[in-house]
């Protein structure tokens, strides 16, 4: 065992944070924002010794193998662990001192659940890890549930309920149709499928699909996306919003590309099928809203679909490209909703009436509001465009001429409502005049994104390079 | 016992449908709950029978260890959805003192 | 004998399962739940798989069941004197549709999984069973059983053990956070 315990260290540092947490908070119980800080400066230097721990290798029978892939995912969940910490520290010590703990060690179980999921290849580890991401998110849903502003309906519990009971259907979905997939093929390695597959295991990888579908909210299974994201806590759906679906992504190509890779013409249809509904769905639907969680909510279906999208392209560039595309959005959409929290963290809820006129209140978070909602609509010079043109042009590449069309011209539509959004921060007028009262932590979480979103915008090409090197750990060659 | 695993198998799908069948009808948050452990029972006989088919295969009778491993794991994750899931039940009737769904729709377009 | 035994407990299991659905006092849903993880362990019994069939009642009957009997005790839900029929759709947060279309679903998975049995039948279940049958003791004589399970689980799954562990913990952590009454904030 010690021969390999050493790939598991930031792992192992993460749930030692975890129970740190706990402790503390049992033995000798702190208000403000102590705990907050101290979970977040730790999860820095987790963060910072991934530059230096650097193991490499494969558990014994293959269960888990720790390479390129395995180490870009880590820093991408790391990444979005401390920003999510960091932007939840002032909402905290102000709506529950007393039960601030938990929240972080929940956070942080659920995040060495995607550390370890990134580098799972056999099914029995997988839907483990799976569960331990999920299970800590359906209940940070409904946190705190006693409290809330008075003004707005307190709706975090209805939240975590429907986001748990699609998710433990949608589990069981996954785990029925292993059982078909593992009985028929006779090993738990995900990449046992092999070419010409028992009808039963055709069967049985459609039902572990649409498991995965729910989970990273993809057009069927999206209904519960919009509702989460407006009933939960919004600096929680900041990250609930990033680094799961970043975890779904990657197991559905560690899945598809990395396992089943020899008879992609089964499952290609059925994966290119739920990119375009997600595109067309999710733009769609997001035109009438009115609550700018929801409207987010229904992006985020959208985007997922142009993830998918290159994921379909089955090469080394497309998944590398899927991981840039993920990368930048992990940095956009918790910025986007870091900044929509602050605007409603004096009351009034998330209705786009309740942002106009942010940008004559505070004029540093109306731009970085704009420069974020650039970058989700896929505007020069910020992340999202290179992020937009890098997956289309892989997709041309690969062959799928129609579904780039239709993307490219659902991406207008989706620069449309962005833009409404924008226009009404900067035009519209509001009831309110003084600036937006934010924490330092918010502040510092939101300009944490914005410099990684302008700065990966005005020079791609160290992550680029990052992508494709994980890339060629699930699919080798171009 | 002669039966052959095929009959196990679709006794297992008979079980999954009708917990998927109850998933959507049924509006008692808790029944649907029931519904959902249901369906991973169904997922677990699965496993067995599986397992059985690979296990009756192998010359020698050594017994095909994935699906029962399988099947531990299963009921772990069962027992774990159970206990969040009431919990979240307690939480949201708290608040609304109801646990059907159709109560539960302030969310929405 | 114990094929006649089989079918037996499977049709059981199968009214059963119908009854957690069917029943209107969430109690009789519980007991009908109940009934069928006892059928199941028998059949987990009659195919070989003795610890599943222990595991199968310690921890669905014993531990999960009498969850769920608490919180109906607990919450008070007995079936008000007008319970609503079952005429709308469980998942009605989500959809309203009628309890017609659910129904197709339901069947048409079970038609698609019941066909693609069948259809598997030719190749790797028959070939399974042209294999000389062995009974529940040709089985349980193996070194398979519980020592096989534990060799497996420490050994080759012990990765996946430390994890659904760290589940668990997790899951306790959670369930006080979910539970608990919110002191009052006396600040």
């Amino acid at each position: 065992m010690s021969a390999w315990l050493h790939l598991f260290t930031l792992e192992l540092a993460v749930v030692a944070i975890a129970l740190l947490v706990l402790l503390w908070d049992a033995f000798a119980p702190a208000a403000g924002r102590a705990v907050g800080w101290t979970t977040a400066l730790l999860l820095g230097g987790v963060f910072a010794a991934s530059f230096f721990v650097d193991g490499r290798g494969t558990v014994p029978h293959g269960v888990f193998v720790r390479d390129e892939w395995v180490v870009f995912h880590e820093r991408l969940f790391l990444a979005a662990g401390i920003l999510g910490v960091l932007g939840s520290i002032d909402w905290l010590a102000t709506r529950t001192p007393k039960r601030q703990a938990e929240y972080y060690a929940l956070l942080l179980f659920s995040l060495a659940g995607m550390m370890l999921l990134a580098g799972a290849r056999d099914w029995i580890l997988l839907v483990t890890c799976f569960e331990l991401m999920s299970m800590p998110l359906y209940v940070l849903c409904a946190y705190g549930k006693q409290d809330g502003p008075a003004s707005e309906p307190k709706l975090a519990a209805e939240a975590g309920l429907k986001l748990f009971i699609t998710g433990a259907a949608s589990s069981g979905l996954t785990l029925f149709g292993l059982a078909l997939v593992v009985g028929m093929t006779g090993t738990t390695h995900v990449g046992g499928i092999g070419a010409n597959p028992a009808p039963l295991t055709i069967v049985g990888m459609l039902f572990v699909l649409a498991g995965f579908g729910f989970k990273v909210g993809a057009v069927p299974f999206h209904m519960w996306v919009p509702d989460t994201y407006q009933g939960a806590p919004t600096p929680f759906v900041a990250f609930l919003s990033v680094a799961p679906k970043a975890a779904g992504l990657a197991t559905l190509a560690i899945v598809l590309l990395g396992g089943w890779s020899a008879d992609s013409s089964v499952w290609l249809p059925v994966l290119l099928v739920l990119a375009g509904a997600s595109m067309v769905v999710g733009n769609l639907f997001a035109l009438p809203q009115t609550d700018a969680r929801r409207l987010l909510g229904f992006s985020g279906v959208a985007q997922i679909g142009y993830a998918l999208l290159a994921l379909g392209a089955m090469s080394r560039g497309g998944l590398a490209m899927t991981l840039f595309f993920v990368a930048t959005y992990v940095f956009t959409n918790l910025g986007v909703f870091f900044v929509l929290h602050a605007a409603a963290e004096e009351g009034g809820g998330h209705s786009l009436a309740r942002i106009a006129g942010l940008s004559r209140r505070s004029p540093w978070l109306g731009g970085a509001l704009l420069v974020f909602l650039l970058s989700l609509a896929g505007i020069p010079f910020v992340a999202g465009f290179w992020a937009k043109l890098f997956v289309f042009m892989e997709a041309w590449n690969a062959g799928l001429v129609g579904l780039v069309v239709l993307g490219v011209a659902l991406a207008v539509i989706g620069l449309y409502y962005y833009l409404t959004v924008a226009r009404s921060t900067y035009m519209a007028d509001g009831d309110r005049t003084t600036p937006v009262p934010t924490g330092f932590a918010l502040r510092a979480a939101i300009l944490v994104c914005l410099i990684f979103v302008v700065g990966l915008g005005l020079w791609p090409r160290p992550l680029v390079e990052a992508a494709d090197r994980a890339a060629a750990g699930i699919v080798s060659g171009r | 016992m002669t039966v052959p695993s095929s009959h196990l198998l679709i006794l297992a799908a008979i079980l999954f449908s009708i917990g998927v069948a109850g998933f959507f009808l049924r509006r008692n948050v808790i029944v649907v709950l029931m519904c959902i452990e249901l369906m991973l029972n169904a997922a677990n006989l699965s496993f067995l029978a599986a397992s059985r088919m690979h296990s009756l295969d192998t010359p020698g009778g050594r017994i095909d260890l994935q699906g029962p491993i399988f099947a531990i794991f299963v009921i772990v994750v069962a027992a774990v959805e159970a206990a969040v899931g009431l919990a979240l039940v307690i939480a949201l009737y708290r608040r609304k003192q109801t646990v059907s769904l159709d109560d539960v729709v302030d969310l929405k377009d | 004998m114990a094929n006649a035994l089989f079918y037996l407990v499977a049709a059981l299991s199968v009214i059963a399962a119908a009854g957690v659905v069917l029943f209107r006092n969430p109690i009789s849903n519980v007991l009908s739940l109940l009934f069928a993880f006892f059928c199941l362990a028998t059949i987990y019994l009659l195919a070989g798989f003795q610890f599943l069939a222990a595991t199968q009642i310690l921890v669905y009957a014993g531990a999960i069941m009498v969850l769920f009997l608490f919180v109906i005790m607990l919450l008070n839900l007995a079936p008000g004197p007008n319970a609503p029929e079952l005429e709308r759709v469980g998942l009605a947060m989500f959809l309203r549709r009628k309890s017609g279309v659910t129904i197709v679903i339901a069947a048409a998975l079970l038609i698609l999984g019941t066909s693609a049995v069948l259809g598997t039948h030719d190749t790797a279940v028959q070939a399974a069973e042209a294999m000389p049958k062995k009974g529940l003791d040709a089985i349980t004589a193996t070194p398979g059983s519980s020592e096989g399970l534990a060799g497996e689980m420490f050994g080759r799954y012990l990765l996946p053990f430390e994890a659904i562990s760290m589940l668990l913990l997790a899951t306790a952590v959670a369930v006080v956070v979910l539970a608990k009454r919110s002191r009052p904030e006396n600040s």
